[in-house]
Order: C-alpha cells, then sequence, then structure tokens
C-alpha cells in the first residue's frame, strides 16, 4: 500500500457519525491530529493534509478528526457545546482503538488533554481566552462595516449568553463561555513549537507563515517540512526515553 | 528621517500584510504612506482586520484596544504604521 493513502473512516457521535481522515500505513505509528478550531480549520486543511502524507512517508499513520459541527459533519454548529468536543474526541479515540501520539495546532491544544495520549506535541497553541477575543474583533469588524458600533466588551457579554454568529458560524453562548476559560493541558509529555513572530514562551521556534490568520487557505512546504521532521525527532525521543 | 525602531515597525506591518493578506512582497515593499488599505485591497475585508490586528499585536509585543480602531487607522498604509508606532513607541 502506499504509505501516502488517504483513507476514511468514521466514530460514533451523538446518534450519527464523524469522520476521520486517515493517512499512513495499518501497522505505523498511530499519530491523532488536532485541527486547529472554526475557521482556522480551513486555513490550515491543505498543510495539515500534507503535512500528514509526508509523516505517512516517516512511518506514521495519521488520524485527523472531524469535530461535531465541522467540515462534513451534519450536526449544526449552534448546537455543539464546548464538552461535546471533548466527548468527540474520546469516541475518536476509541474508533482508532489503539495507543498514539498527539499533535495538536494552535487551539486543537485546548483539546489534546481530552484524550490519553503516550505525548503531545503542539505548533503555535492558542489559549481560549486569545480565540474567544478574535472572534469578537472579526464580529466587530463585520459589524463596523454594517455601521454598528457596539464595545468589544458589550458585544463578548452578548455572546457568552445569547452566543456568536461570526463567520458564518452560529456559536451558542455555552460554547463562548466553554472555549474562553479553555487553557491546555501541561501533563505528560508536551513540546510546543512557535514561529519565530509569536512571543509566547516555546520549547523551540521556527520561521513560517501563520496560515491560521491567512484569508486565503494557503500552504508552506518549508513549514510543513519542518514540523513533519520535529515530531518523528520528538516522538523518537519520547520512545527512547 | 525616521529613527530605526520605526522603521523596524514599519517593516513588521509590511510583513503582517504580506503573511495575512497573501499579498507578493514586491507589491507590499512598494507601499508608501498614501497607499489605500481599506476599501482598496480586496483582500482586506473585515474577516482579515482581525488577524492584521492581532499579528501586529503579537509582532511588536502591543495590545491594540479593540474600541480604538476605526476606519481611519485602516484607511492608508501610513495611517497603520503610524497607530502601530504611536502604540509601539508610546
Amino acid at each position: 500500500m502506499n504509505p501516502g493513502g488517504l483513507h476514511w473512516l468514521a466514530y460514533p457521535w451523538g446518534g450519527g457519525r464523524e469522520r476521520i481522515v486517515r493517512i499512513g500505513d495499518d501497522g505505523a505509528t498511530p499519530l491523532l491530529l488536532l485541527a486547529p478550531l472554526l475557521e482556522e480549520a480551513n486555513r490550515t486543511r491543505h498543510f495539515l493534509i500534507q503535512t500528514m502524507h509526508g509523516l505517512a512517508g516517516r512511518g506514521f499513520c495519521c488520524f485527523l478528526p472531524d469535530l461535531p459541527g465541522t467540515l462534513e459533519s451534519s450536526v449544526p454548529i449552534e448546537q455543539v457545546s464546548w464538552n461535546d468536543w471533548h466527548d468527540a474526541l474520546a469516541c475518536a479515540r476509541a474508533a482508532i482503538g489503539r495507543p498514539f501520539h498527539l499533535a495538536s495546532f494552535r487551539g486543537g491544544a485546548l483539546l489534546d488533554g481530552a484524550v490519553e495520549a503516550s505525548s503531545r506535541w503542539r505548533l503555535a497553541p492558542a489559549a481560549g481566552e486569545s480565540l474567544v477575543r478574535e472572534l469578537i474583533r472579526t464580529k466587530m469588524a463585520a459589524d463596523r462595516e454594517d455601521g454598528q458600533t457596539k464595545s468589544a466588551a458589550a458585544l463578548e457579554v452578548h455572546a457568552r449568553s445569547e452566543g456568536l454568529e461570526v463567520s458564518g458560524y452560529r456559536l451558542n453562548a455555552g460554547f463562548v463561555s466553554g472555549l474562553k476559560t479553555a487553557t491546555s493541558s501541561a501533563e505528560g509529555s508536551v513540546r510546543s513549537l512557535r514561529l519565530e513572530s509569536d512571543p509566547l514562551p516555546a520549547d523551540a521556534r521556527i520561521a513560517g507563515t501563520p496560515l491560521w490568520r491567512r484569508i486565503e487557505p494557503s500552504h508552506d512546504p518549508v513549514l510543513s517540512q519542518y514540523v513533519v521532521n520535529d515530531i518523528v525527532e520528538w516522538i523518537s525521543t519520547c520512545a527512547n526515553g | 528621517m525616521k529613527s530605526a525602531e520605526a522603521v523596524e515597525i514599519e517593516d513588521a506591518v509590511r510583513a503582517v500584510l504580506r503573511d495575512v493578506l497573501g499579498l507578493n512582497p514586491e507589491r507590499v515593499a512598494a507601499f508608501d504612506d498614501n497607499t489605500p488599505l481599506f476599501g482598496a485591497l480586496p483582500e482586506l475585508d473585515s474577516m482579515a482586520v482581525a488577524g492584521l490586528l492581532t499579528e501586529i499585536e503579537d509582532r511588536l509585543g502591543i495590545i491594540i484596544d479593540d474600541d480604538e480602531v476605526d476606519g481611519e487607522m485602516l484607511e492608508s498604509f501610513g495611517h497603520l504604521v503610524g497607530f502601530a508606532t504611536a502604540k509601539a513607541l508610546g
């Protein structure tokens, strides 16, 4: 089988099924990838799929789940709570059926503590608070175009009581509140990588484009290759250490 | 003449426009104070504004109060650089 081959599997959730993209051979080391959240997931999709192909060529079998309410999911996002995403990952884990390592990107790192994993690798992990701030910021810019001027604080109060409709996502109030207080877990073996332009603490820094902020989905092959090499090296250190 | 810090800030704003809007580097290099931004660059829509501001905050180590952001700040390259410089150099 071509190690870069792409397959689909599914995990049961909420009475239906959600999709998992699988790239890699059956016997290869399993690695679960958690994508950035919401619009950032679309912007980085191509990058993630290409990175999965790269990892498949280096002995990994990569799994990338759709979260309920996103991508191919048939569940409307407005019905999804923040905790549902934790539950969904527990179901995805059962569907994969064997221990795996984790690689999460941006807001995906807020979910990687919900599942048991041999190790956790993160690229530019984002705190829930800063993601909510960006959502409010996007909402403000859209409102300003429509001639409305609510303060950031007023918008956030409204979002946490009535929900928030932004960039085509109708997020319920519980989801916004859950995301706002979400932080990533520091337990176990964790390695965090950040771009050179990002001032937050990290184990290592790399040059690259913040694809998750780019308005049109784009790719950075050099960054992808660096990510592949770093994950391979990190997991081999975890396995030997 | 601009100070070294001011030039650095201008370069950072240029890099953010390139990275967030996906603009051609030569095109961004040619931006001057009068180059119009919001309303003139189709890439710079309301969706892009959030990423642009956050990326500028990260790279310059500043905090932009969303209530301070208005149409004028994004009107031209000169205005945006001026805003970022005032924030960064106080």
